[in-house]
């Protein structure tokens, strides 16, 4: 009696458990967790809007978007991966796909790209950031980047008398310093060394001046490639990064935050700033009168044209529902869908795709602030940009460069402990031998 | 009779288990908590494990030599001890006097002053951080204008943008959190000191301020050494101030030594090193654990 | 000197004294009471006159505060509970029975008490990862009680160890096992403790940040200290917002201040002095 009953009780639980693994399979077939930083309450319901159009053409399809904010974001993904529970599909930052491609839970996207058009459509460096080894995997997908720009107000300008656009470094240092004027509370320039945004404006010194950094042999091995050039190339960006916070930047400007920098520059205390065009949303909430004054312009080059990107992409769990998500993203990546998307934030989300700049409605629906913008600026500035210490393909210490602040620590030493341009590359150049173990 | 001592000893025994279930689950907590994750910490530390590595092995003593031939290691406890030894110092200076002064028989409103004069303590420390943060604000902070006016400075001083002027902020910010604390303790322990005491001191003609001394610090003396170690344990190992107020900065000129543990384990995974780093800081710890009860014995033996 | 003029002296200095001491608060809340323009206004004065609730309605609708409240009373509240209850065992059993492991459990809760909460952050966020209980309550509340125990096992104690014997003796002649007179005798005499150390043990969890911004990942979970040190570094924050964020954690600290400053004087010499 008693052996019988054990008997039926597992042949129930086995019967049960097939049916339980079947209808899991089912519903995981159909479901796609997203995971996604964009909150943004204009982008996430344009994203939402993609899903359900998604939806409509893969009826029982339901795509669940999770929306988190930027800070330990990673480390949710890192614990998810690890865990063997990932979303199936997760927008990724600056530095992420590196970083989540060494636990070797993500997956490799080069056939959805060619499925998608190929690698030639999509802008510049976009692509070749997303991988952490040499041989051209791809870990990620490029959603939308961002270019850096330099601020003016023109108004301030006519005050000091300043009637031209920098075209090198040493106008830039001109325009800064005429319009400074601490007594009443004006700066002509501010930077953030408080936090890790600094980076942008050294990474575009760096690069604006011909520096590569980093370099990558054939074997996949990095190191870092400084040659004398190089050296006394950033030497003479930290010289001149030096020279402008001495002299046109506030005091504090060395423990500022991006936070703090930004309040500071849309009520007009600090003119300007390498930054994304972000600023003008806070300009819109802070100072919106004022919004026509406020200009940009293309940070001058020097040996080359080349400057600070900012990148966001998409990737795909290996653990995840793989197919589902690919072909979610090949829908968003055809006819120019996602131009609705650019446009629900478009001060800082920028097509990846060279083909958007000539969508008419992408183009007639820009904000006037970013007509000037559009799309000749800042295809140029794409053309030539590098989002952070790549030369010649992805760098996988990217996020802890960045985590770190290498660039800004030297720069803020040259002022609390009195360094010179000389120690602080020194510093730099250590850091990173220290971090890449050559 | 034999019988008699059996049910006393079963209930004895009976008892001793009671007591001790009764306490299990304090133990249970504090063994999940502390015990457990140290003895952890003590093999990942011999460890390189990485959340994103894929394998982890075996390093050896690697993690423990990088990190204490570090010199940023080296420089944050210094800094630790700086922060600890300047803020215990002020905050015992200050919890005296003013607990002499609330103490005396001709203040009025007592119970008022007294309870303003724990306020600090009872402001989160995020609050406290970004409180005084604003305060010394370069461009707007109302105590560089109030110093301007005063005439002790010539204009607004960016205070966190200079390594040795954050570290004298973080202080001046830790000084005024912790003074209540002190100044509760030394009240309760003015409180216990017999009025008869200054009463005949007074009679013999000793004046205020060598009452003070022959009477006063030496009886409170060992509240001060036993808390006082405490104290600064817990002052070193201090991370909520220093990390929302300057989360290290400017450079390094304030990352305390909690602050290094959390930034190499955290901002980089890099967790094995940071097993290594709890498991040297523990040890620290030991050593001033024996001081505290070192210092402990001497206020047992000061009292009997 | 006179007599009254000592008086008046004394009084004076107390005010002088406790202007530094108050100050900063007294900031804080004009602070985030400012509107847009006059918190920015250069030079900034003393007494501003220009009040707003502008902030203060900001982070309330457009921040979500009420959920970093909710979790922050949430998480306080049953933490405390716990807490008191596993303390008031142990305190209990440390006062009437007698065993050998006795003085090895005290020392444990004296060892727990010492410990600094960054030497055990590192190795708990490990540990949490693999069980599974990074960014959950539970794992957080369990940490809670391990360290907020020891204040409330000794204070407890105190109050445990002034019941004489006899009494505790005629209970149990009367009937009471002795695990009875836990809430028939002792806790009715130590309800001021059990008052002060469950407001000390609410501030302190309250105020915890390490802890909570090491274990707490989701953005939903996390408590109002972790929220309003990550409002200070959010790109679209104004420093506004950011004091408003600053002034509200700050709320149950001034309102037991205002109803129970007696059990906090209390609770903080206990504290001071173990």
């Amino acid at each position: 009696m008693k052996k019988g009953m054990v008997f039926v009780l597992c042949a129930l639980l086995a019967v049960m458990s097939l049916f339980a693994q079947g209808s899991t399979d089912n519903a995981a077939d159909k479901t796609l967790t997203v995971w996604s930083m964009l909150t943004q309450p204009e982008r996430a319901a344009e994203l939402e809007n993609l899903a359900a159009e998604f939806e409509s053409l893969h009826p029982g399809v339901d795509i669940e978007i999770s929306l988190m904010p930027w800070t330990g974001a990673l480390d949710k993904l890192v614990a998810a991966v690890m865990a063997g529970n990932p979303p199936d599909l997760t927008v990724v930052g600056q530095g992420m796909p590196q970083t989540l491609a060494e636990t070797g839970g993500l997956v490799e996207l080069s056939d959805l790209v060619e499925e998608i058009g190929g690698k030639e459509q999509f802008l510049g460096t976009t692509l070749s950031i997303s991988a952490s080894t040499l041989d051209g995997s791809i870990y990620a997908l490029p959603l939308y980047i961002t270019p850096v720009v330099a601020y003016y107000r023109q108004s301030y300008l006519d005050e000091a008398g300043f009637d031209k656009i920098p075209e090198t470094w040493e106008e830039y240092y001109e325009m800064c310093k005429a319009v400074t004027d601490p007594e009443n509370n004006r700066y002509g320039f501010g930077i953030p060394l408080g936090d890790q945004h600094g980076m942008k404006m050294i990474w575009s010194a760096f690069q604006a001046n011909g520096v590569d950094l980093v370099n990558v042999d054939e074997d996949g091995n990095w190191y870092v490639d400084i040659d004398d050039e190089d050296y006394a190339a950033l030497v003479e960006a930290y010289e001149w990064l030096y020279a402008l916070i001495r002299d046109c930047a506030p005091e504090g400007t060395i423990s500022y935050t991006q936070a703090n920098l930004r309040e500071l520059v849309a009520t007009g205390v600090v003119m300007s700033r390498i930054d994304t065009p972000e600023i003008y949303y806070n300009v819109r909430s802070m100072d919106p009168d004022n919004i026509d004054d406020v200009r940009y312009f293309r940070l001058p080059g020097r040996k080359t044209n080349n400057q600070y990107m900012g990148w966001n992409g998409f990737a795909i769990p290996a653990a995840g529902n793989v197919e589902l998500a690919k072909e979610f993203l090949k829908f968003c990546y055809t006819d120019d869908r996602l131009v609705d998307f650019y446009l629900s934030y478009p001060y800082c989300m920028f097509p990846v795709v060279e083909s958007i700049y000539s969508n008419e409605h992408y183009l007639g629906s820009m904000p006037e602030e970013l007509k000037p913008l559009v799309p000749d600026m800042v295809l140029d500035i794409f053309r030539n940009s590098n989002p952070i210490a790549l030369s010649n393909g992805p760098f996988p210490y990217a996020g802890e460069v960045d985590q770190k602040n290498m660039f800004g620590i030297p720069l803020a030493l040259m002022f609390t402990d009195g360094i010179t341009a000389e120690e602080a590359v020194d510093m730099l150049i250590e850091n990173l031998h220290e971090l890449i173990g050559d | 009779m034999e019988r008699r001592t059996g049910t006393l000893d079963r209930k004895i025994d009976r008892m001793s288990l009671q007591g001790m279930l009764l306490y299990l689950p304090a133990v249970i907590v504090i063994c999940l908590i502390i015990v457990y994750p140290l003895l952890y910490a003590l093999f990942m530390s011999f460890t390189n494990y990485r959340p994103t590595l894929r394998e982890t092995s075996m390093v050896g003593f690697s993690n423990y030599i990088k990190i204490l031939s570090d010199s940023s290691f080296w420089g944050a406890m210094l800094r630790s001890l700086v922060f600890t030894f300047s803020s215990l110092g002020l905050q015992i200076v200050f919890g005296l006097a003013l607990a002499q002064l609330f103490n005396h028989p001709d203040l009025k409103f007592r119970n008022l002053f007294r309870g303003l004069a724990i306020m600090p303590w009872l402001i989160p420390t995020v609050s406290v951080a970004l409180i005084f943060k604003w305060m010394f604000n370069d461009l707007y902070g109302i105590l560089n204008y109030l110093m301007v006016d005063i005439g002790i400075l010539d204009s607004p001083k960016a205070w966190m943008s200079n390594g040795t002027t954050a570290m004298v902020i973080l202080i001046i910010a830790n000084v005024w959190r912790g003074t209540p604390l002190m100044f509760t303790m030394f009240l309760a322990g003015l409180q216990g000191i017999p009025r008869d005491y200054y009463e005949a001191a007074t009679v013999d003609g000793a004046s205020a301020w060598k009452q003070y001394i022959k009477i006063t610090l030496p009886l409170l003396t060992p509240v001060i050494m036993v808390s006082g170690v405490l104290r600064f344990i817990w002052t070193f190992n201090f991370y909520d101030l220093p990390w929302v107020m300057t989360g290290g900065g400017p450079g390094e000129a304030t990352q305390t030594t909690p602050v290094y543990a959390y930034r190499t384990a955290f901002s980089a995974y890099r967790l094995g090193e940071g097993s290594a780093i709890s498991i040297i800081l523990f040890i620290v710890l030991l050593g001033f654990a024996a001081l505290y009860f070192a210092a402990r014995k001497r206020q047992g033996s000061i009292y009997n | 000197m006179k007599r009254k003029q000592k008086a008046v002296c004394i009084n004076l200095l107390a005010i002088a004294v406790i202007i530094p001491v108050v100050f900063p608060v007294y900031w804080l809340v004009i602070s985030a009471l400012q509107s847009p323009e006059s918190i920015i206004s250069i030079p900034p004065s003393l007494f501003p006159h220009d009040f707003s609730p502008y902030f203060l309605k900001k982070v309330f609708t457009e921040m979500n505060i009420g959920q970093y409240l909710f979790n922050s009373i949430m998480l306080s509240v049953v933490s405390t509970f716990l807490t008191l209850f596993i303390a008031c065992l142990a305190a209990f059993s440390y006062t009437v029975y007698r065993y050998k492991a006795k003085e090895a459990f005290s020392r444990m809760i004296l060892f727990v008490h010492m410990f600094p909460q960054i030497l055990i952050a590192i190795p708990l966020y490990m540990l949490m990862s693999k069980l599974h209980l990074i960014n959950s309550f539970p794992g957080l509340i369990i940490c809670y009680i391990a360290f907020e125990m020891p204040i409330c096992v000794w204070t407890m104690q105190s109050y445990f160890e002034t019941i004489p014997r006899e009494l505790v003796d005629a209970a149990e002649i009367d009937g009471l096992t002795r695990l009875q007179t836990l809430p028939r005798i002792f806790l009715p005499v130590a309800l001021p403790g059990l008052a002060a150390s469950g407001i000390m043990t609410f501030i302190g969890i309250w105020n915890n940040f390490l802890l909570a911004n090491t274990l707490l990942i989701d953005d939903a979970k996390k408590t109002l200290p972790v929220i309003v040190a990550d409002f200070a570094s959010r790109e679209s924050m104004m420093q506004g917002d950011v004091l408003a964020a600053s002034l509200i954690v700050c709320i149950p600290s001034f309102l037991f201040a205002l109803f129970a400053q007696r059990y906090l004087v209390g609770g903080l010499t206990t504290g001071a002095i173990k």
